[in-house]
């Protein structure tokens, strides 16, 4: 367990704020801000709670922040609910892109008490309801923002409203609207999100100049009415022009998948750190965002969505390979390039694309396949469905010894401390010798590798030149 | 539009920079953590940012290989000399770690470079150049085949080399402890007394 996930370590990356009130009686500490990982958070800041079941964060509101007498932090939350958690009451209703529901009313979901290490990070949701008490966003607001939400869901009645009542949880909610501050925030963190994200979109214009689809238009139209308009049709291939509005990441993530789910789901079931005895749970947030693409991958993958590309450029870029997608097959998809690490080969590139649709990518795979779709430098695309089997990883490393303890060594902690600290091998030890042998062995694989290429190299000439000579 | 393309070369020139600031570190064991990397290469200067490569498409265990990004270029160089001049271990011996300068196709989110325009085309059935392209796509898949030969081929020999050690340390222990239990129990100054060798600890 690394020290920096050790919340009683020096070097956690947390601060406590500015005070609040100081309950003498039960000796809790009452807070309005805190400091974690570099960010700070205020009371009804809208955040990401992570849950290590599911893949897909959890957004709540702060509304009370405290330390109590065992130092323990704590938060409480209150929810939103994402239209798939309550696609049973919607209806009729379609969602709009990006809209999840406040909760609202007094029973169980509505609120919650979770340790404060339970935040993954910071939200951007901006509400849009007409309420005479909610300041109204700009478009450049609304367009940074990663949710929006002007409606609530009632958790006793199951209703939803887009009426704000004037408390929920005992807080006034003219604190969960819009703050002042929140939206200087959001125009400031999220300058090169935009910034990408509208070069792309430029480019994605050039590429349909010639299409006549009266949807490309839209793009265009990027207003917040145009925003307020465009409704997705769950579950069917969202338009060119629906993805362009999706900025940052979490926006990206999937299309709503609705599941049919009798009751919403139960909030209080779900986080529950507390009951956890070793606090080793405590999740690095880096390694969540990655691993939300793995879990795009898995889903994409049980989806039949998934297509893997080969004879790639090596250097080839994932917004190159998405640009020609779209030119090609007229699909929005999301691409990932292979890194070219150890053993990837050199001269050819890799990717895996996640169409929308399983029919879609099961056509493109058939087109590549069957005909020839030529990229330059004469490379004929190669694809295939599906990602290959990749075994677990294995917990140690083949060629990392055991220690061995010999009878009258009683130092052994110091000694396995010794070997797995990391360290520069001396030349007088015997670890050396093996460490050589082990060089020994990566020179011959390199090598051979070169000889490999070497001959796959002429292979390639040749045919090249046959293609040139007609 | 002048100012998007300088842009681009801009974001490119930047990712150009940090890449000249990376290392790659492979052969690393699942154990090792971005902690322990900042730990054990801090020695070499400032760790800004490590990033794990996950392994998607090679169906075999590898090991794990990272992105290190340091403050600057001398310190990713002097990094990666010491590590290929003498072997650091990290997290278990004495399989070393390897490093090597990173390069812009190890990242998977590199900016493309600015005004390459990539030509897409369908080669019709009809052309000439449809059968060459046919024979072009086997022959990736025949060297994507030949070069996972080589890995299961080089992984093999890489088991048999660790088996290989584990069995020299085992008897060299073992020898070691055979010598060290006679010492402690008095057997080997019985023998030197009785073959009048005179023992010399020193």
């Amino acid at each position: 367990m690394s020290h920096l996930e050790n919340p009683d370590s020096p070097d956690f990356p947390f601060h406590w704020g500015e005070k609040g009130e100081f309950l003498e009686d039960k000796y809790v500490q009452f807070y309005k801000s805190f400091t974690y990982y570099d960010e700070e958070y205020f009371l009804y800041d809208s955040v990401y709670l992570y849950v290590t079941c599911q893949d897909i964060p959890f957004i709540g509101k702060i509304l009370e922040i405290w330390e109590q007498q065992s130092h323990d932090r704590k938060v409480k939350i209150l929810w939103f609910f994402r239209p798939n958690e309550i696609v049973n009451y919607l209806g009729d209703q379609v969602p709009l892109e990006r809209e999840i529901f406040l909760a609202s009313g007094n029973g169980l979901g509505l609120c919650n008490v979770n340790p404060l290490e339970a935040i993954a990070g910071k939200c951007r949701v901006i509400c849009t309801s007409k309420d005479q008490r909610n300041q109204q966003p700009s478009t450049q607001e609304l367009e940074n923002a990663e949710f929006i939400f002007f409606r609530t869901f009632d958790v006793v009645n199951f209703t939803i409203s887009d009426v704000m009542p004037d408390k929920i949880s005992g807080v006034n909610v003219k604190y969960l609207l819009n703050q002042k501050k929140d939206q200087e925030a959001f125009l400031t963190k999220s300058k090169t999100s935009t910034s990408v994200a509208e070069d792309r979109s430029q480019k994605k214009l050039r590429l349909t100049d010639k299409s006549t689809d009266p949807s490309i238009n839209l793009l265009t139209n990027k207003t917040v009415t145009g925003l307020k308009e465009l409704r997705i049709e769950c579950g069917e291939e969202s338009d060119v022009a629906l993805k362009k509005l999706e900025l940052g990441k979490w926006a990206k993530y999937d299309e709503l998948q609705l599941k049919k789910d009798p009751n919403p789901v139960r909030k209080d079931t779900v986080i529950d750190h507390t009951s956890d005895a070793s606090r080793s749970q405590f999740l690095d947030r880096r390694k969540w965002f990655q691993h939300s693409w793995e879990a795009q991958l898995e889903a994409a993958n049980q989806g039949g969505r998934l297509v893997l590309l080969g004879n790639l450029d090596p250097s080839i870029t994932s917004q190159e390979i998405e640009d020609i997608m779209y030119k090609v097959f007229q699909q929005q998809c999301h691409v990932k390039v292979i890194q070219q690490a150890t053993f990837q080969i050199h001269n050819y590139g890799q990717a895996y694309v996640i169409f929308k649709a399983k029919d879609r990518a099961e056509q493109a795979v058939k087109a590549i396949n069957g005909g020839c779709l030529m990229l330059s430098q004469e490379r004929p695309l190669v694809s295939s469905i599906g990602m290959l089997k990749i075994p677990a990883k294995a917990s140690t490393l083949v060629g990392h010894l055991p220690t061995y303890r010999g009878r009258f060594q009683v130092q052994r902690e110091e000694m396995i401390c010794a070997v797995s600290t990391s360290h520069g091998s001396q030349p007088n030890t015997m670890e050396y010798d093996l460490a050589l042998e082990w060089f020994l062995l990566q020179d011959k694989y390199l090598l051979t590798q070169k000889l490999l290429h070497e001959s796959q190299l002429k292979e390639r000439i040749y045919f090249r030149n046959h293609l040139k000579s007609k | 539009m002048t100012t998007s393309s300088e842009e681009a070369r801009k974001t490119y020139a930047e990712f150009e920079e940090k890449v000249s600031r990376t290392v790659f570190l492979d052969n690393l064991s699942t154990q090792v953590t971005t902690a322990v990397i900042k730990q054990a290469l801090g020695q070499f200067g400032n760790v800004m940012n490590v990033e794990f490569i996950p392994n998607y498409t090679i169906p075999y265990p590898i090991p794990q290989s990272a992105l290190v990004e340091m403050e600057n270029e001398k310190q990713a160089k002097a990094l990666i000399s010491e590590m290929t001049n003498y072997p650091f271990m990290m997290s278990g011996m004495p399989r070393p770690v390897r490093a090597k300068p990173a390069k812009i196709e190890m990242f998977a989110d590199r900016p493309p470079p600015p005004d390459r325009k990539i030509q897409v085309r369908w080669v019709d059935p009809s052309d000439a150049d449809f059968v060459v392209a046919k024979k072009l796509k086997q022959l990736c898949k025949k060297h994507n085949a030949e070069h996972l030969a080589l890995i299961k081929h080089q992984l093999e020999e890489e088991e048999k080399l660790a088996k290989h050690q584990e069995e020299m340390l085992k008897t060299n222990y073992k020898k070691y402890e055979m010598i060290e239990s006679i010492v402690q129990d008095g057997t080997t100054s019985r023998l030197a007394r009785h073959y009048g060798v005179r023992l010399d600890y020193d």
